[in-house]
């Protein structure tokens, strides 16, 4: 009740609001010119564009300066008990069991720092139901567990999911360890063939976790936590998830003017855009998409896009499947 | 011009889910640490 009050008063005051903002930019400025911002930005700067090797270099040695991140945090803590409603520059990252901020959040680079709640951790086993996933995020991630909270962890790896992926060939990951974290330790865990669950917390676990955004596998995959089998599969690649949202968009609004536009997306690296941008095609002006529908159907490198174009043809071209017939002949 | 109802287009046997869909039931049991941020960040963006 107490701060519902404080809350309103501060809301109505026009002044304070403003005053809360102006804390938060200047932090913000005082931050960029931090050595330790400065020299992460050198660094990712240095890196040519698409060097992974360089950008989690980059991120070790961020997180190898512990004392700078301990200044960081202590910023915040200061100003918020200065200022109950100071609101940290950057951007949260809450969900069911883990609080925390993004340090860093460029498109080749993320590094969060983050505390994972034992009794949430516990209350969320607990109220488990169905189905659960153990996940492989097709990304390369270093953790620092600065409290590891007593911390058990369990170790799992799976193959690689490369650009001829198929839900269709019996995947399943496997068992490879379990073992307590310690205070201070780290990890590198790739996410193209490892994972990691933690089974249990004894107290709240403090944590950062820096995520190499490039040079990924194209998916993240699930495996079933009791059959160890496949789940299902998402991609890692935004631009070619927000292409696929965009051609659909095309479609929805009748922009057939915009085909020479959404034909470019054919080109994509991955089999999945290419045929959600072909059906998309087909959708918007099935005679226009015909061309770029056989020329899939003969020659996509991914055997399931070829299966899908023939199908497509004989189901929706009549003189396409007398080809076929013939071909099959 | 020659449209075709979307839903008669085949789909792939392999279905895909978009950067962040999270199709699964997020961890009922185990707690994958390594997708704890990914999901943060699809709520969050990163910077472009």
């Amino acid at each position: 009740m107490r701060f519902s009050l404080e809350l309103a008063a501060w809301l109505k005051d026009r002044a304070r609001r403003g005053a809360s903002r102006v804390e938060a930019d200047a932090l913000t400025a005082c931050w960029s010119d931090h050595p330790l911002f400065k020299e992460l930005r050198t660094d990712l700067a240095a890196a040519a564009t698409g060097d992974a090797k360089a950008t989690w270099e980059a991120a070790e040695r961020f997180m190898d300066r512990l004392e700078d991140v301990d200044h960081i945090v202590s910023d915040l803590i200061r100003m918020a008990a200065a200022d109950p409603f100071f609101c940290p520059p950057l951007a949260p990252v809450v969900t069911e069991i883990n609080t925390g901020f993004l340090l860093v959040a460029e498109p080749s680079l993320t590094i969060g720092l983050g505390v994972i709640g034992a009794d949430a951790l516990a209350a969320k086993k607990l109220s488990a139901s169905g189905a659960t996933a153990i996940t492989f995020t097709g990304l390369v991630t270093s953790y620092r567990f600065l409290k590891a909270g007593g911390a058990v962890m369990s170790f799992w790896e799976a193959p690689e999911a490369s650009a001829d992926f198929s839900s269709d060939i019996g995947r399943t990951c496997r068992f490879a360890g379990r073992r307590r974290i310690e205070d201070g330790e780290a990890l590198v865990v790739d996410g193209r063939r490892q994972s990691l669950v933690i089974e249990h917390l004894t107290s709240d676990m403090l944590c950062l976790q820096a995520t190499v955004q490039i040079k990924g596998a194209p998916l993240a995959i699930d495996y079933d936590s009791s059959s160890l089998r496949y789940l299902g599969a998402t991609s890692t690649d935004e631009a070619s998830s927000r292409t696929q949202m965009m051609v659909t968009l095309l479609r929805l609004m009748d922009r057939a003017d915009a085909m020479p536009v959404i034909a470019q997306a054919l080109e994509s690296p991955h089999f999945y855009t290419r045929w959600h941008v072909m059906r998309e095609m087909l959708a918007l002006d099935s005679e226009a998409a015909l061309p770029s529908l056989r020329r899939m159907a003969a020659a996509d490198p991914h055997p399931e896009v070829r299966f899908a174009a023939m199908q497509a043809l004989s189901l929706f071209f009549e003189d396409e499947k007398e080809e076929l017939l013939l071909c099959r002949a | 011009m020659k449209k075709i109802e979307i839903a008669r287009i085949p789909e792939l046997k392999t279905s895909v889910g978009m950067q962040g869909s999270v199709k699964h039931k997020e961890v009922g049991g185990p707690v994958c640490l390594g997708a704890l941020l990914g999901v943060a960040l699809v709520l969050v963006g990163t910077k472009s």
